[in-house]
């Protein structure tokens, strides 16, 4: 029986190189094409040649079109259209590239207006996909330039780096949720807007926020995209040690394939030591401070292999858990402020961030971090007088291995009420709802599947008495669809489990 | 097709009878010598997830400690037989807690593994009540039951299929004697019975004392428009020794108060709610941010009849308000507004009036013999501070030394201060007559406080005892022993300390501290391994180093500390260092440092008037008047500005050249070489600034910063710098990585606690100020020192010196892991153990066991993991 193509795969522009490679439909660029094919073969009568297909990942391939999956989901961003946008990071590595995909809302929709009391756990069906574009792999946070622009960006474009290539992704979502590449259009966006390893020798391309900076010599302000490095750079390895150290770039948002500047978030190179060298996870930007905020922390290991020295979360106890403060207006040569975490309650790193509410001058006054080894959420105070640190006002056990927050917004008109947080929980597959007024968490979802870890909230509408919340499920390639009542927040509701991964 | 996880959970809540036979296996490891006696004893097989409520009733022959994994969905339980050892060996009475089931965890069907007892997802909160009909003594004959209840995130029994889901509106009540007699097989292990509630519980709490027909209350969730519910319950002990709950028609309801936020439930210790006409009050945390107090006293005989929906407004008797004091610098507070509380306990009885015949207050026991149950609140706020208050009256108590129930002033009028940098005079405030003494100030753990309880002080009858030659003979009271001191280092110094009130309260960072409640400080294990001790006091630790070293012949300033002043709060050790303010640190105060957060700023230097005349930085963000009116920042004309790069305006020709390449002024200036003046601030987002400046390296050459004129406007990073001159304050102080201020050479620099952030407020009142001649310690004062003249020459010359605290609070980690954050602390006693400190380390999935007479002592601490 032959399925009907979904809209997106309807709407699956050529991939010119993959469908040739794979023995397709033939491409629109038949000379270059040739061309290739020559040289190819010429090599290929010289030398002895394996012929490596090019797996695409769903729903450009793998062979031939396929119904669009979700595999290994990280990002999540909600388009201004409200179209879900979810990065899949092809963890592992079963496909030769990562996939963006863009979900229907009104499939969203549908599912929380369900009468059904039972979870779903079913296929997201291939009419739920609106678009699809292939990014890099081991694709990370997902990002939408709006704070760069005020929200004026006529279209949205999503971030998100790709780890193994080092290439930053950019892909633009219009007004009926259709993707295309930035700057070169089409849906093969695998080569990015621009490789940041070659560029900054910024590896791992992890944390990226929108945000604006006022470089030296800038007449104003510039829209920026902020990406940092997870992966420190070696500097230099001097009798075993690895000097390291992991530079944040500043892209102009206008032409992100520019670098504004970029500027040092640590650096040990045996004489100045900021922050140990380490890498860099989640990053924050504060527009009403103008800073950036980087939270995680990753090494380098020269003696743990014979190649390459690998990267890994840093050693517990060994480092201390440290946020690393940047302004975003001196340029390349922006200090970095050190807030030491440690003496409150340990930890390893910092996982995830995420400002808490603005008062009436838009500034934020509280840092929401999950933070590992303990498994606490804290929250941190933003000072306003600028020559005091920030410094932890409260912390809360969370279950294992919390991930990403979400602050759930109320709708339009709705009554107030209390400041809430969606929490996942990798390990525990779960997500806890966390009420800032009571200082504890009030509901936990459980059995999303293995690793939920990115968590959005779709758009509230006016009149709507629960909030819906979507978690990707990383490890089962799922998404977990979760609903909140804002009146009694404790009675929250897992409606579905949808996606399963590839076979 | 869905994985076996994701399949809806089989009916639980039930003991888990899955594994088969083998008792128990728990002491696992045993240190071997002394020197490992600070490791704790490692109890595994637990497999705890986030441990988090500790809760202990008795289960007819034995106490049975539950620990509750918030992380999952069912309870632990610990085996604790009371029945004391007798003098001359055996048991003082009949005993059928078999020893070898003591202090270990009722086991599973695989007995290696501890049993499980399933509630529901995600218990966290647990209270117990003590069932007894009939001869209710230490070994008396009647019938000795119990009851666990426990609060948490559970199901609200969903519809068939339904997965995951809603919160529950329901208590969960475990009957511990079957919990033994299931573990034993000689029962069926029986489900939790389900007490159904409106709203989900946040806490339950039940009073400590056995009776048939005990009360539970327990508070729910509120929400802006929905305020929360106290809810009166009763559990009646059956014919068999079960617990019941009684109809509903005996409960009782009433509605908090919509502002409140409840975080936690506390009884007073002992009280009788047995007897009718006794007035107790229930108390009730409140951790609203904007709290209007801290915690609310309800009269429990007020509570009207349960109904179904919101219940009438609870009577509140009277608000328990605790006040954030903040030390103005002279001796005087300012109101830092109500501290809400997230959890808080109430002190027990201390009675050893018996012990001495005269009546008067027993040796070692100065002043308070007799000391009622519920005379003392310790709440630990939102932000982790640890307040006490006075109950007499629901306000903070008073600063030491006044005690706590002191209510009048010393006399002691106005002191002169000294003068301050402006040459003012400083009157220095002791106490005015006609008021109460001033309310002390939160003491402050290492971390974050979390919870707190109290240490039942044992009667005489159970004080430690002193073996002579006629045989053992007791001590007198105080008996609450506390193992204190350096139990580490080669010559260890480690006593066994009395304590007549001691409180305990666990930590963000893992740890377990002791409080010595009366004198409403931490017991302190470098002042309390003496009896004779007023306490240690903090010191400055070698000498000043200046970095860099001046050359020979440059000018080099000297640092000295203020000489004591006896008759001043705060001053009365030299360098008016102050124990518990003073905190072990690195001060480091640096010439024409960088002021914090003007690190580095860029903008745009244009020099508006032309060749020769100043020139103007506009930068961005303005938001310098906030340097400008932080007094400790103090951004002013004077200060210096140090250009570290310039850039190019304006972007690239089409060559790809800049259109305004540097000029050769620029091109070749060496960043942060010179400093320039700021002339003015003429708003907050630019700076004027003057020509010429100073050289960095050597402030006596002038630098020559002068620009032509073709170099503007040009884009620029600068870092802004405290500047000397007449009235300037060229040096920035720094403790660690905090900053303190900025200081004028020459003047007296006196860092002052300000309550701003955690390292910046006292922590403890560790002294016997009285004993020591101190006066009442209401200025605090972390040092003061004064930066002698010449100034250096280089710029960024660094004069640091190290203040050690002298404290070393009482506590205990976990030190087998590094990984902390403690959760709930609860203390033991029974005929068989005088006092038993656990503590769940959440963050670390363990439960550790302390007894205080034996801290750093093998087998002292264990840890149940």
């Amino acid at each position: 029986m032959t399925r009907p193509l979904s809209r997106v795969q309807r709407a699956l522009p050529s991939v010119p190189g993959a469908r040739h490679r794979e023995g397709s439909a033939p491409s629109g660029h038949r000379p270059a094409f040739t061309l290739a094919l020559c040289l190819v073969l010429s090599l290929g009568s010289l030398a002895c040649s394996v012929d490596v297909p090019v797996l695409l990942p769903p729903p450009f391939g793998p062979g031939k079109p396929q119904p669009p999956r979700l595999f290994f989901p990280t990002g999540m961003v909600v388009a201004r259209s409200g179209h879900l946008l979810v990065a899949n990071a092809n963890f592992d590595h079963a496909y030769d590239s990562g996939a963006l995909v863009s979900l229907d809302p009104a499939w969203l929709a549908s599912v929380f207006s369900s009468t059904n009391p039972l979870v779903r756990d079913e296929q997201i069906p291939s009419s739920a996909f609106t678009s699809a574009a292939l990014i890099g792999s081991y694709a990370g946070p997902l990002v939408l330039d709006d704070a760069a622009f005020g929200g004026q960006n006529a279209v949205q474009t999503a971030y998100t780096g790709s780890r193994d290539s080092n290439i930053l992704a950019g892909v633009q979502v219009d007004a009926a949720g259709m993707l295309s590449c930035r700057g070169t259009g089409g849906t093969d966006c695998r080569t990015g807007v621009i490789n940041l390893g070659l560029a900054d020798n910024l590896e791992s391309p992890y944390g990226i926020a929108a945000g604006f900076s006022h470089p030296p010599g800038a007449a104003q302000d510039l829209p920026t995209i902020f990406v940092s490095a997870l992966s420190p750079h070696i500097d230099q390895i001097n009798s075993g040690t690895a000097y390291t150290s992991a530079p944040v770039a500043a892209l102009d948002a206008t032409n992100p394939g520019s670098i504004l500047y970029s500027v040092l978030a640590s650096l040990n190179n045996g004489v100045v030591n900021v922050a140990g060298g380490i890498g860099a996870g989640p990053i924050v930007f504060d527009g009403a401070r103008r800073n950036l905020i980087l939270g995680g922390c990753y090494q380098r290991f020269p003696n743990s292999t014979q190649g390459n020295p690998s990267t890994g979360k840093c050693v517990p106890g060994t480092v201390p858990n440290q946020l690393r403060i940047l302004s975003v207006d001196s340029g390349s040569d922006s200090s970095v402020r050190i807030v030491d975490l440690s003496a409150t309650v340990r930890g390893s790193e910092v996982n995830w961030m995420t400002l808490g509410p603005e008062d009436a001058n838009g500034r934020a006054h509280t840092l929401y971090a999950t933070v590992r080894n303990p498994d606490v959420l804290v929250e941190i105070e933003l000072p306003d007088d600028p020559g005091t640190l920030p410094f932890v006002t409260r912390a809360t056990s969370l279950p294992s291995a919390p991930g990403q927050i979400v602050r759930i917004l109320r709708p339009a008109g709705a009554p107030p009420g209390g400041e809430l947080l969606g929490i996942t929980g990798a390990t525990s597959g779960t997500v806890d709802l966390f009420d800032v007024a009571a200082g504890q968490v009030v509901s936990r979802i459980e059995r999303l599947g293995e690793v939920p870890y990115s968590i959005v909230q779709l758009p509230p509408a006016p009149g709507d008495t629960n909030a819906h919340l979507v978690a990707a499920v990383f490890g089962d390639c799922r998404l977990g669809l979760i609903e909140v009542s804002y009146a009694q927040p404790w009675q929250t509701r897992l409606r579905a489990r949808m996606g399963t991964c590839p076979p | 097709m869905s994985s076996s996880r994701n399949q809806p959970r089989a009916s639980g809540n039930r003991l888990r009878a899955l594994f088969a036979a083998a008792l128990l296996a728990l002491i696992v490891a045993i240190a071997a010598s002394g020197a490992c006696a600070n490791q704790p004893l490692n109890v595994s097989q637990n497999d705890f997830v986030a441990p988090s409520g500790l809760t202990i009733t008795s289960a007819r022959d034995r106490d049975l400690l539950f620990i509750a994994s918030s992380g999952g969905d069912e309870l632990r339980a610990l085996n604790l037989c009371t029945t004391p050892t007798a003098d001359g060996g055996g048991y003082a009475y009949k005993n059928t807690c078999p020893a070898n089931e003591d202090f270990h965890f009722v086991p599973g069907p695989i007995r290696v593994f501890s049993g499980g007892i399933e509630t529901a997802d995600r218990p966290t909160r647990l209270a117990s009540v003590r069932l007894c009909m009939g001869d209710c003594s230490d070994g008396g004959p009647g019938l000795h039951g119990g009851a666990v209840l426990v609060s948490g995130s559970t199901v609200d029994s969903p519809p068939a299929g339904v997965d995951g889901g809603a919160a529950g509106s329901e208590l969960r009540m475990i009957d511990p004697s079957n919990v033994v007699d299931g573990a034993e097989k000689v029962a069926p292990a029986l489900p939790p019975a389900h007490i159904p509630l409106e709203a989900p519980p946040v806490d339950v709490v039940a009073p400590d004392q056995p009776g048939s027909s005990v009360p539970v209350w327990v508070v729910t969730q509120s929400t802006p428009t929905q305020p929360a519910q106290l809810v009166g319950l009763r559990i009646l002990e059956a014919t068999d020794g079960s617990p019941q709950v009684a109809p509903q028609t005996a409960w009782t309801k009433c509605s908090l108060p919509l502002t409140v936020v409840p975080r936690r439930l506390a009884l007073v210790p002992g009280a009788d709610f047995a007897t009718p006409g006794l007035t107790n009050f229930i108390y009730v945390a409140d951790g609203a941010t904007h709290a209007l107090q801290s915690a609310l006293e309800i009269d429990v005989a007020s509570l009207p009849a349960w109904a179904a929906g919101i219940g009438p407004p609870c009577t509140v008797h009277r608000p328990i308000t605790a006040m954030l004091p903040i030390p103005d610098g002279d001796g005087g507070f300012t109101d830092g507004g109500v501290l809400p509380f997230r959890a808080l306990a109430l002190s027990p009885l201390l009675d050893y009036r018996s012990a001495n015949p005269d009546g008067g207050a027993p040796v070692n026991l100065t002043s308070v013999p007799v000391v009622p149950a519920g005379a003392e609140m310790i709440g630990v706020t939102v932000n982790g501070l640890v307040t006490f208050v006075r109950m007499a009256d629901g306000i903070t108590a008073p600063i030491p030394p006044y005690g706590l129930n002191d209510v009048l002033l010393l006399d002691a009028g106005f002191v002169d201060g000294g003068v301050l940098p402006d040459g003012g005079a400083i009157a220095i405030q002791l106490f005015s007559d006609g008021g109460p003494p001033p309310a002390m100030e939160p003491l402050r753990p290492p971390g974050l406080a979390r919870e707190v309880a109290f240490l039942l002080p044992p009667p005489e009858s159970r004080c430690p005892s002193n073996q002579t030659q006629n045989g053992a003979i007791p001590f007198p009271p105080p008996c609450t022993v506390v193992y204190v001191g350096n139990t580490s280092s080669p010559n260890p110094s480690s006593i066994s300390q009395r304590f007549p009130l001691v409180a305990v309260t666990s930590s963000s960072e893992g740890g377990t501290f002791f409080l010595e409640a009366l004198q409403r400080r931490f017991v302190n294990d470098n002042r309390d391994n003496d009896s004779q001790s007023t306490g240690s006091v903090p010191t400055i630790s070698g000498t000043a180093s200046l970095t860099p070293s001046p050359a020979t012949g440059q000018p080099t300033p000297t640092l000295t500390f203020p000489d004591p002043a006896p008759s001043m709060p705060g001053r009365e050790q030299a360098g008016w260092l102050n124990a518990g303010v003073t905190r072990q640190a690195t001060w480091r105060a640096i010439f024409h440092a960088a002021i914090p957060g003007l690190e580095r700023r860029a903008g745009v230097l244009t020099q508006p008037g032309g060749p020769g005349t100043p020139l103007h930085f506009q930068t961005s963000p303005g938001n310098l008047d906030l340097f400008q009116a932080s007094p400790d920042l103090a951004l002013s004309v004077g200060d210096l500005v140090a250009f570290s790069s310039f850039e190019t305006l304006g972007g690239n020709q089409p060559d790809g050249g800049p259109i305004n390449p540097l000029c050769p002024d620029l091109a070749n200036f060496l960043g942060l070489s010179t400093e320039v003046p700021i002339l003015g601030i003429p708003d907050k987002a630019s700076l004027d600034l003057g020509l010429g400046g100073v050289s960095t390296f050597d402030n006596r050459t002038p630098a020559g910063f002068n620009p032509a004129s073709a170099c503007f406007p040009v884009g620029a990073t600068a870092e802004v710098r405290a500047g000397s001159g007449p009235g300037k304050s060229p040096w920035v102080i720094f403790e660690g990585n905090l900053h303190r201020g900025r200081a004028q050479t020459g003047a007296i620099f006196i860092a002052n606690r300000k309550q701003r952030d955690p390292g910046d407020n006292r922590f403890d009142y560790p002294l016997d100020y009285a004993a020591r001649g101190y006066l009442p310690p209401s200025a605090d004062i972390a040092v003061a020192f004064t930066i002698n003249a010449p100034e250096p020459v280089i710029s960024g010359t660094n004069i640091s010196f190290l203040t050690t605290s002298g404290q070393a609070p009482t506590g205990v980690h976990d030190a087998s892991t590094s990984f902390g954050f403690a959760g709930p602390t609860l203390t033991y006693t029974s005929p068989k153990v005088v006092n038993l400190v656990f503590t769940s380390i959440t963050g670390s999935n363990t439960v550790l066991q302390v007894d205080p007479a034996l801290i750093g002592v093998l087998n002292g601490v264990i840890s149940y993991r």
